[in-house]
């Protein structure tokens, strides 16, 4: 069963209850969404920092808005239409120039910054190459529809449901993005295409 | 399908077929040769690794700490009439022309707009509270009197 499956199956009734006032139902829908909300902030801002602040408006929101839920899709295909927008608005409030100025002055002041963010871990690490791929090279439709697809299992319909895009719109952006990202992996292992062209 | 045909098709195919799991071409191709097997399973193991990388990325703050400042932040969100701040700030003008609205509803004694009001009695006259804001464009207002609701498009 994929996270998703299981977010799903954990919060649906709880939803409900929260949406008739149910403050502790509703904590209870926060809590376990938290990562999951978390993670798809990381991909669709590609900077942890970001990532923390959208999760944190997506909280707010969510325990304002959960009544606007109308169950026409799953739960989770809903928050992560939640969450796509606060990471549109995180970007359209603050450019990325303000950002990184205030993330510098941030460091240069404070001695006990310790951001040496996971992601920015997972730069130094064996998959760099490929988030670093995922993160530069991609365009933001390819990267979010091969993140949902290929690393998180969701079905391109539920993608074209959540992206409110037509499927073929979603596997031609898929098959793009597979194309870019495994390109990418057989370059770092030649030794694999040898055979083929010797 | 051969083994150029079977490698281009493999930068795009879905990972069920990749992992040999879809009754496809590509995956009778991938039982029966090694080499593009080979490059299937790694394709495949890579792709595993960057998820798995991913998840495991966690937030700055706990959960329980990031419901406690959700907590909080909404609530001062909240604030008057539970609008955000930039719209609290927009009904600024909007209550002094409620004021004036409520004036002429309630206050000037029935005079008609452009007839001479009493400023004794306008200056002793409340100002009409707003009871609910509808959106950009609406706002409801109640005033001292009970039979009087003021609705303000702006």
């Amino acid at each position: 069963m994929s996270e998703i499956q299981r977010i799903n199956e954990a919060v649906t009734p709880l939803v409900k209850k929260a949406q008739a006032g149910d403050q502790q139902a509703l904590s209870e829908v926060l809590r376990r969404s938290y990562q999951q909300i978390h993670r798809w902030a990381i991909s669709l801002t590609g900077d942890a920092d970001d990532a923390d602040d959208v999760t944190q408006n997506v909280l707010i929101l969510l325990s304002r808005r959960i009544g606007q839920y109308r169950e026409r899709s799953r739960f989770t295909t809903w928050l992560y239409r939640v969450t796509r927008n606060a990471a549109g608005d995180h970007f359209r409030r603050a450019s990325r120039r303000e950002r990184a100025a205030k993330r510098s002055t941030e460091e240069a002041g404070d001695a006990s910054y310790q951001r040496g963010t996971q992601l920015d871990e997972l730069h130094a690490s064996d998959v760099a190459d490929l988030v670093r791929t995922l993160f530069v090279e991609l365009p933001d439709r390819q990267r979010e529809v091969f993140d949902l697809v290929d690393l998180q299992d969701w079905s391109p319909v539920e993608v074209s449901q959540a992206l409110n895009m037509k499927p073929v719109t979603v596997r031609a952006h898929l098959h793009r993005a597979r194309r870019t990202m495994r390109k990418r992996i057989l370059e770092r292992h030649p030794e694999l295409m040898e055979e083929l062209s010797s | 399908m051969n083994c150029t045909e079977a490698r281009d098709r493999l930068l795009e195919a879905d990972l069920a077929e990749i992992q040999g799991e879809a009754d496809t071409d590509l995956s009778l191709h991938l039982l029966g040769c090694a080499a593009c097997r080979a490059v299937a399973e790694r394709l495949s193991a890579e792709e595993r690794s960057l998820a798995a990388a991913l998840d495991a990325v966690r937030p700055r703050l706990g959960v329980e700490e990031a419901l406690t400042r959700a907590e909080a932040e909404s609530a001062s969100r909240r604030g008057v009439l539970t609008l955000p701040l930039r719209k609290a700030w927009s009904l600024v003008p909007l209550a002094a022309a409620a004021a004036v609205a409520g004036i002429l509803v309630t206050g000037n004694g029935g005079q008609l707009p452009g007839e001479p009001i009493d400023v004794a009695a306008v200056s002793e006259t409340p100002v009409p509270t707003v009871v609910e804001s509808t959106g950009q464009s609406v706002a409801v207002f109640e005033t001292e009197n009970p039979d009087i609701v003021v609705v303000w498009t702006f």
